[in-house]
């Protein structure tokens, strides 16, 4: 049976100032499964992923036209509360960004924002977060040393962890891998896996061979347009449209 | 230009095939030249040449393996060169068979000295029928060999084409084959001293629609190659 719709994207458009950066955008992204956005620099896939958390929201002179519907209701609705829905689709940035202050008070500080002020239960949250994020065995005995002081493949799981303790819905990567070392990128694709049991992923990347490898679906994006979406296997086995052939094979430009 | 090195190796693997297609025809005509005049020196360089067939296969098997290793291929990049392996495959098992029909010709030899009379009165027999007075083994090697000849062109070009008429081919294959089985049981029942030749010959057929069947995986695999269909891999 097919996986039910988390986010549906309709008429999607934006403009930064004049510039049209998305044209027209509809997707559907499954819940429970790791939808991956390819294209060549500049091609929108970024503003796109921010679009589903309203991170352009921040931006002056962003316009956006159109529905983003998540559990079938807008997120760009006047009742929709950016800082709410950012907690329920939660984000993970190209570099990681660990606060300077201890790996615990790094995971439990958006469940302090949220209200939580229990030790034993920000305890309990701050453990299932990292080991969500497949840390837990490599800091539990130091989870008072500085987030700075681990590696940059930590440091991501860490920021992973922490978004994963305010209990999302949906997790967003922004090239989550660029600034790591193939076995750092390793452990975040194995763990995604393990992610989207619980969680609905979508990722942007750059490299293509890691959106086919962690991926169930890919939608490619040329012009700020998703000029094809499908499973990941039919896009890297039989492409339907040229232009995404000649990007995934390397002959785009 | 993006990806020289990719096509570099995609075009030196389609090389190959074409090679390995004309030695793997080569060796199937001389195998059918040696036993139409049984001769065992044909045989034999047929037996000795097959290395230069396994050595292009190994060396397409490697360059395909590599090309994955160090380029990542996908979509037709990918399947091009995963289905290089499979032809390659079968274009070895096709040149394997040269040497088995080859290797039957030593098979007649050794077991009548005399053999040549003997072989002609059988193969007489083969001949009357068909109408065009040609031989039917002979005749099942040259489509066999025809075949062939059009498999790797087919692939390598995507030539629609090509395939349709190879499909045919082996129809024509088949008939023949059903025919000639049918005759050499009629011989072999008739004639206790024919069997022996009789079993060669049927083997000889039976490797010849094997033959006809690798061309036919080839020209399957050109679709796969071509319109990424399960059912034609």
């Amino acid at each position: 049976m097919d996986q039910k719709n988390k986010i549906l994207v309709k008429d999607l458009n934006l403009w930064y100032g004049d510039k049209q950066a998305l044209k027209d955008n509809n997707l559907n992204i499954k819940e429970n499964r790791v939808t991956a956005l390819i294209g060549p620099s500049g091609c929108g896939k970024s503003t796109f992923i921010r679009c589903l958390n309203r991170m352009n929201d921040l931006i002056d002179g962003v316009k956006i036209t159109g529905e983003v519907l998540l559990d079938n209701k807008n997120i760009y609705d006047k009742d929709i509360d950016p800082v709410a829905l950012r907690k329920r689709v939660g984000m993970v940035f190209q570099r990681p960004n660990p606060f300077p202050m201890s790996i615990f008070d790094n995971v439990a500080y958006g469940p302090r924002i949220h209200g939580i002020k229990d030790k034993t239960e920000l305890r309990r949250i701050v453990e299932e977060s990292l080991v969500g994020a497949a840390l837990w065995g490599e800091v539990s005995d130091r989870l008072n040393t500085n987030a700075l002081d681990l590696s940059g493949g930590q440091q991501q799981r860490l920021c992973i962890a922490r978004t994963l303790a305010v209990k999302p819905e949906v997790v967003l990567f922004d090239e989550p891998c660029s600034a790591l070392d193939p076995i750092a990128t390793g452990k975040i694709e194995d763990l995604m896996q393990d992610l989207k049991k619980k969680y609905t992923i979508v990722i942007v990347t750059h490299n293509m061979q890691q959106a086919a490898r962690v991926s169930d679906y890919t939608g490619f994006f040329l012009l700020g347009r998703l000029l094809e979406f499908a499973k990941t296997r039919d896009i890297f086995e039989n492409p339907k449209k040229k232009e995404t052939e000649d990007y995934i094979t390397g002959r785009f430009g | 230009m993006p990806r020289q090195k990719l096509d570099f190796q995609m075009d030196t693997i389609k090389e190959d095939i074409l090679r390995m297609t004309l030695l793997a025809e080569e060796q199937l005509r001389n195998a059918m030249t040696a036993l139409s005049e049984l001769d065992s020196k044909k045989a034999h360089d047929i037996i000795e040449k097959d290395k230069h067939v396994n050595e292009l296969y190994a060396e397409i098997k490697e360059r395909c393996i590599q090309t994955i290793a160090l380029q990542q291929p996908v979509a037709k990049d990918l399947r091009f060169i995963s289905i290089s392996m499979d032809v390659a495959t079968n274009l070895e098992r096709i040149g394997d068979y040269a040497v088995d029909i080859a290797k039957n010709v030593n098979y007649i030899l050794d077991e009548s000295p005399n053999i040549s009379q003997e072989f002609n009165r059988h193969v007489l027999k083969l001949v009357d029928m068909n109408e065009g007075n040609k031989n039917p083994i002979m005749e099942m090697g040259e489509i066999a060999a025809d075949m062939v000849n059009k498999a790797g062109p087919a692939f390598i070009h995507k030539d629609v084409g090509r395939i349709e008429e190879i499909h045919k081919m082996e129809d024509n294959v088949d008939k023949l084959f059903a025919k000639v089985f049918r005759k050499l049981e009629e011989i072999s029942r008739k004639d206790a001293e024919g069997m022996s030749f009789a079993l060669n010959i049927i083997l000889t057929a039976r490797y010849l629609e094997r033959i006809a069947d690798h061309s036919v995986n080839i020209a399957h695999r050109t679709y796969y190659a071509m319109k990424a269909q399960e059912e034609f891999i």
